[in-house]
């Protein structure tokens, strides 16, 4: 039997989850077992399942503990992690800029500066890369916008016990330069289960009122909203999707998800 | 016990966290830090090599968090993996805190109250049907990281005991947990 396939026999996948979520590995079986999960989905799920199932113990210990409550404050550690942070970011964005630039040390960048050639080289470059660009801006829809989104609700499968989410809907702003959207983002190892557009209703976080958002399809990123499909996302505690327009119920409801709003974020 | 919108806000914060977006970050942290650093805690002891795991968590989350595949609650992923680097600082610093199931009540006290607090919920009520050494060994594994060598010092018991109580404790809550 070969590596993959024992792994994929679900005894042996569960006893690997079990041992990688409570018990006791080395670091290189733990990295062995990532990068197992990674090409294996059933010890992916196996994982996911005994990290759900044993997180309500962490957190049963943690509400044990008042005292622990009232004397622990953890926000003067934040400065170091968000230096770290922008550390990394920097480092990265560096060590990006730097692959692109040749160095002045090569002979060769130094023969091609002497050329009168790279002018015109340079000239007819940036010519056809305008003419580029212009093509593509008409092509390609509008970008997303590059603040973060308004709202987000986090989609799973319709009374679903499992605390995953299948997609996240995001809801951006309108601003200076496009219109609100909203933007369908699906979980890495999830397939798009529905082929066929869904219908999109939002309830009124005030009334419980039910008010129908349009149809979508799962498979569009991203899609403009009209003033009252934001409002009415604005003014919901929960989204839901159902395969006909109907209004929704516990029978027609595919997916539903708690609308998170995340303007506070901004400020 | 965790609440439904607190485990949504939790997932859809760290798929913004996938974006890049550091508010998201920020906000993150502000929601499930003191939860982290108590977990930390519970296996490294010491604050102040509890606080360093807690900004190699985080740090780690954002650099990791494109590794976080949908699978399973966001939260559920944040604490295996606080959980591992707490235990890999634990064997850097070499440094286990023994202490004996005798002498140490407040330990079985604290999970007795934990496993009290759970009655509700099927992990705590699947626990609770095992024989009692064989609870002791997967808490004590799982919230205080404690090794199958660990665990052997610590009960006196053979190794080959020790791992086939937890292997037979982890098979028989799966049925329980399954059924």
């Amino acid at each position: 039997m070969s590596k993959c396939i024992r792994y994929q026999d679900p005894t042996v996948c569960d006893y690997l989850a079990s041992q990688y979520v409570a018990g006791d590995m080395t670091m290189r079986v733990r990295a062995r077992t990532e990068s197992l999960a990674r090409s294996i989905p059933e010890l992916s799920n196996a994982i996911s399942l005994w990290a759900d199932n044993f997180t309500p113990l962490q957190q049963a210990l943690y509400e044990a503990s008042p005292q622990y409550h009232t004397q622990t404050n953890c926000a003067h550690m934040w400065p170091f992690i968000e230096q770290r942070v922008a550390q990394l970011t920097i480092s990265k964005n560096s060590s990006i800029t730097n692959k692109s630039k040749p160095t002045h040390q090569n002979i060769f960048y130094q023969l091609w500066n002497t050329l009168l050639l790279w002018r015109v080289v340079t000239g007819v470059t940036t010519l056809a890369s305008a003419f580029m660009v212009g093509v593509l801006l008409l092509a390609v829809p509008d970008p997303l916008p590059t603040t973060g989104p308004s709202y987000l609700a986090a989609m799973s499968p319709h009374g679903s016990t499992d605390q995953s989410a299948d997609f996240v809907i995001s809801v951006y702003a309108k601003n200076a330069t496009s219109s609100s959207k909203l933007h369908i983002q699906w979980a890495k190892e999830q397939q798009i289960t529905s082929q066929t557009p869904l219908h999109l209703w939002a309830e009124n976080k005030e009334t419980g009122a039910i008010e129908y958002i349009g149809i979508q399809d799962l498979s569009v990123g991203s899609v403009p909203l009209t003033k009252s499909s934001w409002m009415a996302i604005a003014n919901s505690s929960r989204l839901f999707m159902t395969d006909k327009k109907s209004l929704p119920n516990e029978e027609n409801i595919i997916f539903s998800g708690i609308c998170l709003q995340l303007q506070q974020w901004q400020s | 016990m965790l609440d439904k919108h607190w485990v949504a806000e939790t997932n859809a914060l760290l798929y913004r966290v996938q974006q890049r977006d550091q508010l998201a970050l920020k906000i993150l942290y502000d929601l499930t830090s003191t939860k982290i650093l108590h977990l930390i805690t519970s296996i490294v002891h010491d604050s102040h090599e509890s606080e360093d795991v807690l900004q190699d968590v985080f740090v780690n989350l954002w650099q990791q968090a494109d590794k976080y595949s949908g699978n399973g609650s966001a939260w559920g992923w944040i604490c295996v993996m606080a959980r591992h680097r707490s235990i890999d600082k634990l064997r850097r610093l070499a440094v286990r805190h023994h202490e004996s199931t005798d002498a140490s009540p407040e330990l079985l006290e604290q999970l007795n109250i934990a496993t009290d607090n759970i009655d509700n919920h099927w992990i705590g009520q699947c626990l609770k049907k095992l024989p009692l050494k064989t609870q002791h060994v997967i808490l004590l594994s799982y919230i205080k990281g404690y090794s199958h060598s660990d665990l052997t010092h610590l009960l006196d018991t053979p190794l080959g005991t020790v791992k086939a109580w937890i292997r037979r404790g982890l098979q028989e809550l799966k049925l329980c947990l399954s059924a």
